[in-house]
């Protein structure tokens, strides 16, 4: 989630209303334990995330995922720089 | 300031990965089961050639042979174990099936006992644990399995995803 997120920050999150596209949410993902990754769509009961970073696993690897095993929306980021909002792209 | 004062209660907040690295999700107990019957069928060869009236010399070089067969299926089986158990079991797995760590270690006592001596029954204990493992592992990726016996030597019952 590079340039987003770097490794040691904080990030605070709150129990979604809604799902929205262009968020960032943490998921309880069934292989890869939680993971922070933006939401890209929404299709049926389930979602398509994606990494900020061109590196980061495409959403074709990281599967689709059931809307319930999302556990919040981040708001806000803690980082040695500073707070920041995350906002939605 | 306030990253310095949260950090310093870091044990108490939870990690979310946001780099995934390579882990590719891709885990098979499958693998496990063909290496457990492989081993068994190893067993079952080493057991067989006193009947087959082979030459001293024929006999070493089947007995050396097929050993080696029987060491390399019995390390993989742990290997594969090893991975299945370090990387995908943690979390909500563990919770629901908290006998895991247990089971691991059996496999990898009775992957020892295979490699060790020569007895059909350490080869069917390595199987049966390894179906339990299995069924563990296809139960904690939500998918159903049933038992049926594999279509060749040893033709012992393997558990298989029902898909």
């Amino acid at each position: 989630m590079s340039p987003t997120l770097e490794d040691g920050d904080y990030i605070l999150i709150k129990k979604p209303r809604s799902l929205r596209p262009g968020f960032i949410y943490v998921v309880n993902h069934i292989d890869l334990g939680l993971i922070v990754k933006r939401l890209e769509a929404i299709e049926n009961q389930s979602a398509v995330f994606s990494g900020d970073n061109p590196a980061s696993l495409s959403d074709t690897l990281l599967g689709k995922v059931d809307v319930r095993r999302i556990t919040g929306c981040a708001v806000l980021a803690v980082t040695p720089k500073g707070i920041k909002r995350l906002k939605r792209i | 300031m306030l990253h310095n004062f949260i950090s310093k209660n870091d044990d108490q907040i939870a990690t979310a990965s946001a780099h995934c690295d390579i882990p590719c999700g891709v885990y098979d107990a499958r693998t496990i089961m063909y290496h457990a019957v492989s081993t068994l069928r190893q067993i079952d060869i080493l057991l067989s050639l006193k009947e087959k009236g082979l030459s001293e010399t024929a006999f070493a070089m089947q007995v050396a042979r097929n050993t080696a067969e029987k060491e390399r299926q019995a390390e993989l089986v742990k290997h594969e174990t090893r991975i299945i158990w370090g990387d995908f079991m943690k979390g909500d797995h563990l919770k629901k099936h908290p006998g895991a760590h247990e089971l691991a270690h059996k496999i990898m006592m009775a992957g020892s006992a295979c490699k060790q001596d020569l007895h059909r029954e350490d080869g069917e204990k390595l199987v049966a644990l390894c179906n339990e493992f299995s069924e563990m592992f296809w139960d904690m990726k939500g998918v159903k399995t049933k038992t049926a016996p594999c279509p060749y030597a040893p033709n012992v019952d393997v558990v298989i995803p029902a898909l």
